[in-house]
C-alpha cells in the first residue's frame, strides 16, 4: 500500500468477504496487479472469512446413539401415561420440529466433484446451496499452495461475467475447507471458478467447474 | 468440518478453535460485529448493506475493513493465528 491507497482500504475488506460488485471488483484487481503493499495488506485480511467460517460452525452434534447408550445405563423406570392434551401438545411440537428439520435437510444442494486436470493440481468438492441470501459455498480443496506465496479468490460465473464468493487460503498441506457465500440465484450461475493469486505473479486459473452437465 | 479419518484430537482442536474464534467475535463492538455477520453470515454485498443500514456505501466499506482487523486483532489476542 502506498501513499494514495488509503481509500482503498475499504475495498480490500470488502473484497476479501466477496462483498463488491463486478465493476468495483474488476478495478481493484487492476490496481492490486500494480500495487504490492495493497497486495500484502489483502493478503492480511484474506484468511479472516476462514475463521468466520469457523466461528459460524456449529457445535458437534450429539451422537444419534447417545440416548440409548446412555439410557442403557439407567436401571429401568415404567413411564407415566401423557393425558391426552399434553400427548397431542407434545405431537404437535415434535411435527413442527420434523418438518424444519426435513426443511433444512432438504434445500438442493449441487454437489461437484473437482478433479485435478494436467496443470491444476487442485482437486476436491464443492457443495453449492441456495440460501435465503444467496449461494452458499462449500469447498473442501487439496493441493494448494501455501497462504506464504498467496491467495485463491472463489466466483461463481454468469455469462462470463465473475461474481465474487470470497477468499480464502491453504493451510500448510495444502488443504482448505472454506464456507464462502455469494449474492444471487444459483439457478442463474454457469460455473465455479477459483483464481489463484501469487504474490507476484499473474492470476492462475485453479479450479474452473461447470455448476450444470 | 472434520473429515472423515480425522482424529477424536483433531475434532476436539477444531471445536475448541471455533470457540475460541467465537469469544474473539464478542470482543468486538456492536457495529464491527454486526457489519461482519451482515457480510459473512448473510452474504450481503456492500451495496446491500449501505441499503440495510441507511449507512453511504463508504462508511461501510471502512467500517468492514476495520472490523476485520479488529476480528485479526481479537484471535491473536486469544492465541489464534489467522
Amino acid at each position: 500500500m502506498t501513499t494514495g491507497c488509503e481509500q482503498r482500504l475499504g475495498d480490500l475488506g470488502a473484497h476479501a468477504l466477496g462483498g463488491l460488485g463486478p465493476d468495483e471488483t474488476a478495478e481493484l484487481e487492476r490496481h492490486l496487479d500494480a500495487c504490492p503493499g495493497c497486495r500484502t495488506e489483502l493478503a492480511g485480511l484474506v484468511p479472516l472469512p476462514g475463521l468466520l467460517g469457523l466461528a459460524a460452525e456449529a457445535p458437534s452434534p450429539v451422537p444419534a446413539d447417545l440416548r440409548p447408550r446412555t439410557l442403557a445405563g439407567l436401571p429401568r423406570r415404567r413411564r407415566p401415561g401423557l393425558p391426552a392434551a399434553a400427548a397431542l401438545v407434545l405431537v404437535a411440537a415434535l411435527g413442527a420440529g420434523t418438518i424444519v428439520a426435513l426443511d433444512d435437510g432438504t434445500r438442493p444442494v449441487v454437489e461437484l466433484a473437482l478433479p485435478a486436470g494436467e496443470d491444476r493440481p487442485v482437486h476436491g468438492e464443492a457443495g453449492l446451496q441456495q440460501v435465503a441470501s444467496g449461494v452458499r459455498i462449500e469447498l473442501a480443496l487439496s493441493g494448494l499452495r501455501p497462504a506464504e506465496q498467496g491467495y485463491y479468490h472463489a466466483w461463481l460465473t454468469r455469462d462470463g461475467r465473475r461474481v465474487s464468493a470470497g477468499t480464502f487460503v491453504g493451510d500448510p498441506d495444502g488443504e482448505a475447507v472454506a464456507r464462502l457465500q455469494c449474492g444471487g440465484d444459483l439457478d442463474a450461475y454457469d460455473e465455479l471458478l477459483v483464481t489463484w493469486h501469487g504474490r507476484d505473479a499473474e492470476e492462475v486459473v485453479a479450479v474452473q467447474q461447470p455448476i450444470r452437465d | 468440518m472434520v473429515e472423515a479419518g480425522d482424529g477424536v484430537a483433531d475434532a476436539a482442536d477444531r471445536v475448541v478453535a471455533a470457540a475460541t474464534v467465537r469469544a474473539a467475535l464478542q470482543r468486538l463492538g456492536d457495529d464491527h460485529r454486526r457489519i461482519l455477520e451482515l457480510a459473512y453470515d448473510r452474504g450481503l454485498s456492500q451495496r446491500e448493506i449501505a441499503h440495510a443500514l441507511a449507512l453511504p456505501l463508504g462508511t461501510v466499506k471502512s467500517r468492514t475493513y476495520y472490523a476485520l482487523r479488529a476480528f485479526r486483532l481479537a484471535c491473536e489476542e486469544l492465541g489464534v493465528k489467522p
